[in-house]
């Protein structure tokens, strides 16, 4: 529309002009305006981990600055305005290791688990193939969060035989991740299906079996929907609260989400600095993760899917 | 040889399964242990039968899918059909068991401390201590009354067991009866002490415990899950079906409904709103941004789609903060700005205003991806055609770019609908469902929704956990999801576009 507006205006009159370039102007303006009221929250976190005052009413331009809430959460000893020793005792580091490790994990095992049965439906012709197509469709609709009590249930019961996969181990939390294999195989069956089929045809004349076809061919020609997939299932698995919140109760085993949340909570005003810290400390790799594939986000969330 | 191995591990895996769904079996867990028998044997089919290719590749995704999304979900109705929750964790056969082990201790009893020496070929020897002098008797397996003897020999030659490895013990000691030469009857009490004392509850033929103390006898109430003898209950009591019960006290209990119809018609009213600012507001945004002539399109592009990139929990928690009555950098700008401060989190409807905006902040970047990937797929000739026709502004918006979008993002809507109807890290992270509704008898606030509120019954524990309670409305979630995949199914006929394709 605004285009119209300019080639209108460079037809007419100067005074149209003048008035095309006053209004985008004011859209900049505009623009600019809300961006300081959008971002504001994230350029305050930034200020308040670096401000010495640091508490939960400090002003958005600091007094004065200090390194000692990074400190504070990477662990490393500082001494405070009456020259006493401080070291946190929360394991903040040792949480954002947990999120970071069942999220990696999480993210190969899901790689693992869903190339294959895309690759199955998206080259085989069986029976049962469109209703399992289906099934899937829907499925990935529900998000496994509803059945939370059952999952507590279910990690109990195995727990009392393999520890390990019990309730309160990451193993457990991992094996509840792994349900969510639908949504993943339909975008990879999604990718596969636009890879030619002759080249693996050629590859069996040559005496490979279809496995090797789809590990040794396939795979490799399908690297940027793999990493899509799992860094998708990387971010997912480090901001979800909810379950993480319910199957890990000791302290040196909580995730990012729900220790951060717990330090928190205690003592809101107290703890705004650190806070302010690890914040950013949790949010940047994963925003830096998120512009490297938000295409790819935007499409797959166009498919339906949603971010946790 | 690389076969050999795969094949070599997958008949272990076949093994292993069995024996697991077997053992399961036999420790009386059913349903497991058919899940179990059913899984093994079914791998054992699909990768030994050549007529199942496919399968073969289908597998290790169907079969954590099956695992952990279709079996908690068929676990989930079947929880919601029962009263599992505080005062009713164990199954009736456990709460048997734990009533029947409970002992009596009366008044006087004698005890005995003592220590256990293994011996080799012989059963190991148990030494009884006390000031008239000591016992002894042998651990005989398969008996279960061992009777003390005196004891004046010397001590044997080794070791006794450490208290840890009599605790390893302790079920197998449990099972004796020591009699003294009184006639006294002692039971295992502790890792070193043994004490006069009997079980308090008789198992009766029909089912029934009959108790040694006060002689009543303790019926089993399957519908209400406890051992009942006239009004009283025994504690703890066990989960039973309770049909629906938990449906019809959610509909129709007085104390229940109306908090359950609120936080209902809350959660239907948070996802619409939330839909529809996000997406007006992203739509604006990108109706703005989207001219051609505007320069630094692409850094505000990037720019404002930051709040999409941080992890929710991140942001909601800031936000927390920030919407602090007293302290909050929102309410300080406010007064500095001469207003008066606003008690964000504090009333119901700031409360509900403050979840609507944050989500709103949270929200808005992916709806103005989704528009202007949408605008710049519009062509260029439509927008000349209408300036020829001499259209102006508003109505090429409203006759072109808008009836465009909105046939493009249906399904996004629902979707995002969907989303929101369980995004439970926006409005539990902020408010934690509250302000609490006065009068409430289970934990509810006036932000809660459907998923905080299951949370919050089954997990919060403030006030009992009630699973079953959690369960029936985590399916009241379940059917609101089922109605909006439908209608994103007719939206989008993504039903027909399966069908098509697998053709």
């Amino acid at each position: 529309m605004s285009e119209m507006v300019a080639t209108t205006a460079s037809k007419n009159t100067g005074f149209n002009f003048q008035k095309a370039q006053m209004e985008k102007l004011a859209k900049h303006l505009f623009l600019w305006t809300l961006l300081m009221i959008v971002l504001f929250p994230i350029i305050y976190i930034i200020s308040i981990s670096f401000n010495a005052s640091g508490s939960i009413g400090s002003k958005l331009i600091p007094d004065s600055l200090t390194l000692n809430h990074w400190k504070y959460i990477l662990g490393i000893p500082y001494l405070d305005a009456n020259g006493k020793e401080v070291l946190s005792p929360f394991p903040i580091m040792l949480w954002l290791w947990n999120s970071i490790k069942i999220s990696s994990v999480s993210a190969v095992l899901m790689l693992l688990l869903s190339t294959t049965s895309a690759y199955a439906l998206s080259r085989f012709r069986f029976r049962g193939r469109q209703s399992s197509l289906l099934v899937l469709m829907i499925i990935q609709m529900f998000p496994n969060i509803m059945a939370m009590v059952a999952f507590y249930f279910m990690l109990d019961f195995i727990g009392g035989f393999i520890p390990w996969l019990g309730t309160d181990s990451h193993g457990g939390l991992i094996l509840v991740y792994l349900g969510g294999t639908p949504f993943n195989i339909w975008l990879i069956k999604g990718y596969f299906d636009t890879i030619p089929k002759s080249i693996e045809e050629s590859a069996i004349m040559d005496g490979c079996t279809k496995f090797q076809a789809f590990w040794k061919i396939v795979l490799p020609l399908s690297t940027p929907i793999l990493a899509v997939v799992g860094l998708l299932t990387f971010i997912n698995t480090f901001s979800d609260f909810i379950l993480p919140s319910i199957l890990l109760k000791s302290g040196d085993k909580l995730t990012f989400a729900v220790g951060i949340q717990i330090f928190i909570s205690d003592a809101f005003s107290g703890r705004w600095g650190p806070f302010a810290a690890a914040c950013f400390l949790g949010a940047f790799p994963i925003s830096a993760i998120f512009f490297t594939i938000h295409k790819y986000i935007i499409s797959g969330l166009a498919m339906g899917g949603t971010k946790g | 040889m690389n076969e050999k191995i795969l094949k070599l591990f997958l008949v272990l895996y076949v093994l292993a399964g069995t024996t697991l769904g077997l053992s399961l079996f036999s420790h009386g867990y059913l349903f497991m242990g058919g899940v179990s028998l059913f899984i093994a044997l079914g791998s054992g089919w699909i990768f030994f039968s050549k007529k199942t290719q496919a399968l073969r590749f289908m597998y290790p995704g169907l079969l954590t899918f099956v695992l952990f999304m279709i079996l908690p979900i068929l676990f989930t109705v079947y929880i919601a059909f029962t009263n599992l929750g505080t005062g009713h964790f164990l199954s009736k056969a456990q709460v048997k068991k734990t009533l029947l082990s409970e002992k009596v201790i009366p008044e006087n009893a004698v005890s005995m401390e003592y220590s256990i020496y293994p011996l080799q070929d012989a059963p190991s020897i148990l030494v009884a201590h006390t000031e008239e002098g000591d016992y002894k008797t042998f651990l005989e397996d398969g008996a279960t009354t061992l009777a003390l003897q005196p004891f004046r020999d010397k001590l044997p030659d080794v070791a006794p067991l450490s208290l840890s490895e009599v605790y390893e013990m302790k079920e197998r000691l449990s099972r004796f009866d020591f009699v003294t030469p009184e006639g006294k009857k002692l039971k295992y009490h502790r890792t070193d002490l043994l004490i006069e004392s009997s079980y308090r509850y008789e198992n009766l033929p029909d089912g029934s415990l009959k108790d040694t103390v006060t002689g009543a006898t303790w019926r089993e109430d399957t519908e209400a899950g406890f051992f009942r003898s006239g009004n009283e209950t025994l504690a703890p009591g066990f989960y039973v079906n309770t049909g629906f019960k938990n449906f019809k006290s959610l509909i129709s209990d007085s104390r229940l409904n109306s908090n359950f119809f609120k936080v209902l018609q809350w959660t239907l009213m948070w996802s619409f709103f939330s839909v529809l600012l996000t997406f007006s507001f992203g739509t604006f945004l990108a109706i703005v941004i989207n001219d051609k002539g505007l320069e630094l399109k692409a850094l505000y592009r990037v720019l404002f789609i930051i709040p999409y990139s941080i992890p929710f929990f991140i942001s909601v928690l800031i936000f927390k903060g920030m919407m602090n009555k007293d302290f909050g950098a929102i309410n300080l700008l406010l007064v500095e700005l001469g207003f008066d401060k606003i008690p964000w989190l504090e009333t119901p409807f700031w409360a509900k205003i403050s979840c609507l905006v944050v989500n709103l902040w949270l929200g808005f970047p992916y709806m103005f991806l989704v528009v202007t990937g949408i605008l710049q797929s519009i062509p260029a000739s439509l927008y000349e055609a209408a300036k020829l026709d001499g259209a102006g502004r508003i109505a090429t918006f409203r006759h072109i770019t808008l009836p465009l979008i909105m046939s493009a993002v249906g399904p996004l809507l629902v979707g995002s609908f969907a989303f929101n109807l369980n995004n439970f890290v926006g409005i539990y992270l902020l408010t934690g469902g509250g302000p609490p509704i006065p009068g409430a008898t289970t934990a509810v606030g006036e932000t809660d929704i459907l998923i905080s509120y299951t949370y919050r019954l089954a997990f919060e524990g403030g006030q009992g956990q009630d699973f079953g309670l959690a369960s029936s409305i985590a399916l009241f979630i379940f059917l609101i999801v089922s109605i909006l995949t439908l209608i994103n199914f007719k939206l989008s006929g993504m039903g027909a576009e399966t069908n098509k394709e697998a053709a």
